[in-house]
């Protein structure tokens, strides 16, 4: 189902139960956002490796070791090494394959016998940043294959419900809406009467 | 499918048959180098030859890959004749950053090449070496030869060669997962399955691979099986 129309539906089936009530489609968005991010977690947290159908590829320009994700789009925290980050792999048709590693490896790494014996380059994930640990000066672009938040897909674009969870996905989106207070319509400069 | 498999191959396949995520590439890789050389340094799976020219010093610096140094030969008429171990007092030493070696007494006493007639002394005519492992060179004692050929086991993987026997890849697996098993503290059975099952390939690694013919061989001219 498209993005949009997963919103649509969400707001006409609160309507219908929360008689009267009208929510911005971004409120519901976010909310939706809250829901799936909860859903994904509980679903695919022991099996994080089949993620791959809420992934998406991003080609990123590599600056000084390290790309910058917030340019182009968002990602999830997830459990393991990585987050949302779930593959890196070079534009250039070069023999080499990125692996995610943690700051605290990352420094005991460099010290490491395997690492004089293989090129691969381990990165890490730093908030909006993955950064290369080794020698990145013959690779100017990298591809990512990132798992984004809700928000982040387009509007048209399309977002797939974990099999299974459709009406525990409706349900908890209804439960955080209703116990949210109407919009203050009002013209009174008053934010306590609506 | 091939003879040879490339390390980080092996590594990737250990991930995968192990079901373990990327993020374990590095841990992995590091149980494949400790695996690899201990397949080397202890189960004399092989050992690598190297020849050497000794410098203005009769001195041969030691290959960055070398664990244990077997022994040392010289060629003669064919066959590999070994030099023997000398107890030589060890006078070499830094100088100004250089390294230097008491020319008078100690390491560099010349010794007679002189090994037939009355006064033959029961030398090594091709010469004697002392090995220092601690600063990884060894001296030679030798006025007959210059070039040596050094037997040692090896570290197995360096920067120059990341292949790996496709003969040793299940010795390997085992020990990856056997090492893992340790070093993650799981329970006590799986350990010692896992160890089991790493020796029991290292077992089937180890059968000997003599035939009729080597036996002949031995047999009639003296010579030891799998030189």
């Amino acid at each position: 189902m498209k993005k949009v129309e997963l919103i649509d539906l969400c707001r006409d089936y609160v309507g219908q139960v929360d008689k009267g009530s009208t929510y911005h489609p971004v409120i519901v968005e976010h909310m939706l956002g809250r829901v799936i991010n909860t859903i994904l977690y509980e679903v695919f947290s022991r099996r994080v490796s089949e993620l791959d159908l809420y992934t998406k590829t991003f080609t990123f320009d590599v600056d000084d070791g390290y790309v910058d994700i917030s340019s182009q789009t968002q990602i999830v925290q997830f459990p393991g090494v990585g987050d949302g980050v779930r593959a890196v792999y070079p534009v250039e048709n070069i023999d080499v394959m990125f692996y995610p590693i943690t700051i605290e490896n990352a420094a005991r790494n460099a010290s490491m016998e395997y690492m004089e014996v293989d090129n691969d380059i381990p990165y890490m994930v730093k908030n909006t940043r993955v950064e290369f640990i080794s020698d990145m000066s013959d690779i100017s672009q990298v591809k990512m294959d990132l798992v984004r938040p809700f928000e982040a897909y387009d509007d048209d674009e399309e977002f797939y419900v974990p099999a299974g969870q459709d009406m525990v996905m409706f349900g908890q989106v209804l439960e955080l809406l209703m116990g949210k207070p109407p919009a203050d319509l009002r013209n009174d400069n008053n934010p306590n009467r609506r | 499918m091939k003879g040879i498999i490339k390390a980080n191959d092996l590594v990737n396949e250990a991930l995968m048959l192990t079901r373990r995520p990327q993020s374990d590439y590095g841990l992995v890789f590091q149980h494949l180098v400790n695996g690899y050389r201990e397949l080397n340094t202890h189960q004399a799976v092989g050992v690598k030859y190297e020849k050497k020219q000794m410098d203005g010093q009769r001195m041969v610096d030691y290959p960055e890959d070398l664990v244990e140094l077997k022994y040392v030969f010289v060629p003669y008429h064919g066959q590999p004749q070994k030099l023997t171990r000398k107890p030589l007092v060890p006078t070499t030493s830094l100088m100004y950053g250089e390294r230097r070696r008491n020319v008078e007494d100690g390491e560099n006493e010349p010794i007679s090449i002189q090994t037939r007639g009355n006064h033959a002394l029961p030398h090594n005519v091709f010469g004697y070496y002392m090995q220092n492992d601690a600063e990884r060179w060894i001296i030679f004692l030798t006025d007959s030869r210059s070039e040596v050929v050094l037997a040692y086991t090896t570290n197995g993987l360096s920067a120059d060669n990341k292949y790996i026997p496709t003969a040793y890849k299940e010795v390997l697996l085992n020990y990856i997962i056997w090492r893992d098993a340790f070093f993650a503290k799981e329970n006590m059975n799986y350990i010692l399955e896992a160890k089991r099952t790493y020796t029991d390939s290292l077992r089937e690694l180890e059968k000997p691979n003599v035939n009729y013919e080597d036996f002949v061989d031995a047999w009639v001219v003296n010579k030891t099986v799998g030189r």
